[in-house]
């Protein structure tokens, strides 16, 4: 036997000499507390299960409206002040062929014009093309 | 209470299995707190546990993982307290026996445990790694360091014994 054996068993002993052993029916009692806050526990989660299962659908049920699939659409009314006078727009060009009369050219103008997505229609001559390049 | 054979077990057993757990815990109020514990479990399952072979070593396995999980549980510590107010002084120990308290408290919980079952309990190897579900050799290291330890706490030499 290794003396660390006889050691510990000395240790053992001497150290519970004197300790007073409990009546059975304290550890039978101890038990039954501990059986008792188990069950308790268990239904009082079941008690919450069943409360959040006969609740919630019930209150999903009462919201108002149809519930969308995807956000409200984005509202980019205002959005040109910030970003200038194109965000949002298009710049349509025409050319015109070489030899146009001013009475087409009007017309065109005109009909351009006359569309609603249109803001403003412009002419300018190939001259004034390259001198704003 | 009815005498289904669970009191006789606890007379029987009770004090050796308090000096296994004091030498894991090196507390006797919380060695007596987590084997009350064992005892109350083993208590309420008492039909299935009564048959085993060995309900002994039933309640010392639960009585151990509570003293591990109240080795990482202030809380308890202090509910034991409470509960079963200060904790006596060891009486009467020898100066030797002290000392080998402490170098025994002194060790990792891990090196304890595996030195208790084995030198203490008496339990080989390869049931100290059954008990607590360790490899073998996890088991023989912990052995060896805890023993190297406290050998060197204890100025005594224990390093060829297996």
């Amino acid at each position: 036997m290794h003396d660390l054996d006889t050691r510990l068993e000395r240790l053992a002993a001497d150290a519970t000499r004197d300790a007073v052993v409990p009546e059975p029916e304290a550890i039978a009692r101890r038990g039954r507390r501990r059986r008792r806050r188990q069950l308790a526990g268990s239904a009082a989660l079941v008690a919450a299960v069943v409360a959040a299962g006969l609740v919630l659908p019930a209150r999903l049920a009462d919201r108002p409206g149809d519930h969308p699939v995807a956000g409200p659409a984005t509202d980019v009314s205002e959005a040109g002040m910030l970003t200038g006078h194109w965000f949002g727009k298009a710049d349509a060009s025409v050319f015109l062929a070489q030899h146009v009369d001013p009475a087409r050219r009007q017309a065109i103008h005109d009909r351009i014009q006359a569309l609603d997505v249109v803001d403003a229609v412009f002419f300018e001559s190939r001259q004034e093309a390259y001198d704003r390049v | 209470m009815a005498d289904d054979g669970f009191a006789s077990f606890y007379a029987s057993s009770y004090r050796r299995l308090l000096g296994q757990l004091f030498a894991v815990t090196g507390d006797l109020a919380e060695a007596e707190n987590v084997l009350q514990e064992a005892y109350a479990r083993a208590f309420v399952r008492w039909p299935r546990v009564g048959g085993y072979d060995l309900p002994e070593a039933w309640v010392r396995r639960v009585a151990i993982n509570l003293a591990a999980m109240a080795d990482r549980s202030l809380r308890r510590r202090a509910r034991a307290l409470l509960r079963l107010g200060p904790p006596p002084l060891v009486p009467e120990l020898s100066p030797d026996l002290i000392d080998l308290r402490d170098a025994l408290a002194a060790l990792p919980l891990g090196q304890r445990q595996v030195i208790v079952l084995h030198h203490l309990v008496g339990l080989p190897v390869e049931e100290v790694a059954s008990e607590l579900r360790l490899a073998t050799g996890t088991v023989k290291s912990r052995l060896a360091r805890g023993r190297a330890a406290m050998a060197s706490t204890l100025q005594l030499d224990w390093s060829e014994v297996t």
